[in-house]
């Protein structure tokens, strides 16, 4: 299966790996996994205190796709307020790299991530939002 | 639940039906029952019989794929127990999450390390270990026919695919060092 010259870039060039504290109160850490593919995705999102991810980090085991969905998160998710975050959608990343059908749930994994770090860091500041780290498929 | 086309895989090699299965019988019953539909027995058979053998033969290949492995054959009892893993809540355990990913930055590694190969071996028996102790789990867990255990059998299957997928990862590995 051929990827395209986005996933490619994204995997050649993946952004924003790496991670921060986790125990950091502005940080926001989601964790996924796929266990069809077996892939395990980290995403974390650093929030200001006007409520905006000023920073994000990603590490991804997986394809190609998985980490190019990841990668491509992190820069969509900059700059955004958690609100903005949420209504991130898997096939805004699926239809900015092209990712063929057998791929599409490499940008689901991505989309339950950044709901995962959002929970997470609205768990943390006491905000009585449960979130349901559901999406549609 | 089962009907002649689609006979249960476990009745069908004549096996019990739990989590806990003696491999070797099951490789024995699985031997014995090609050995008897084996098409050379029916070069002579009418076509009907000669469709049924091979359908039989396909069935008993599938059965045997499916409950020799120990992921499929936790998916298939989930399955006879009538548990649609759609429904099942997607959300892994972050910690085992977490030590996944430790485990894979750890893989990654190996080949920067002296000694790569005693290193690999050892990752190799932690996940061995790790592998067995979720089979005994899940084996109690089918064995003790509760329904509400179901979700937790579900969750121990999807453990051990991500522990499958480091097996796979580390196999690849190997090959590269050696």
């Amino acid at each position: 299966m051929a990827y395209s010259d986005k996933v490619l870039d994204h995997y050649n060039n993946p952004r924003n790996v790496g991670s921060f504290d986790k125990g950091d109160d502005s940080v926001g850490t989601g964790m996924v996994g796929a266990p069809a593919c077996g892939d395990v995705m980290k995403l974390q999102i650093k929030v200001n205190d006007d409520g905006v991810i000023e920073d994000a980090r990603f590490k991804t085991y997986g394809c190609g796709s998985a980490i190019a969905s990841s990668s491509l998160l992190t820069e969509l998710v900059k700059g955004k307020n958690l609100d903005q975050a949420t209504k991130i959608r898997n096939s805004d990343i699926a239809e900015e790299l092209a990712l063929p059908p057998v791929k599409i749930h490499c940008s689901v994994l991505a989309e339950d991530a950044i709901k995962a770090a959002i929970a997470d860091y609205r768990e943390k500041h006491g905000a009585t939002q449960p979130e349901a780290a559901v999406s549609q498929g | 639940m089962q009907d002649r086309a689609h006979p249960n895989y476990f009745d069908l090699l004549d096996v019990p039906r739990r989590y806990d299965l003696e491999i070797e019988q099951l490789a024995e019953n699985y031997r014995r029952l090609q050995a008897q539909v084996h098409p050379d027995r029916f070069a002579q058979a009418d076509p009907a019989e000669r469709r049924a053998s091979m359908q039989l033969a396909t069935q008993a290949n599938d059965a045997y794929r499916t409950l020799k492995d120990p992921v499929s054959r936790g998916q298939y009892l989930l399955e006879l127990n009538g548990y649609d893993p759609a429904t099942a809540d997607r959300k892994m355990d972050t910690a085992f999450l977490e030590q996944q990913m430790t485990l894979r930055a750890n893989l990654e590694e190996i080949p920067q390390l002296s000694e790569p190969l005693d290193r690999l071996d050892q990752l190799r028996e932690q996940l061995a270990e790790q592998v067995k102790n979720r089979q005994l789990r899940l084996a109690d867990t089918f064995n003790s026919l509760d329904p509400a255990n179901l979700a937790q059998a579900s969750n121990l299957v999807r453990e051990l695919q991500f522990l499958d997928k480091l097996r796979q990862e580390a196999e690849e590995l190997e090959e590269q060092l050696l």
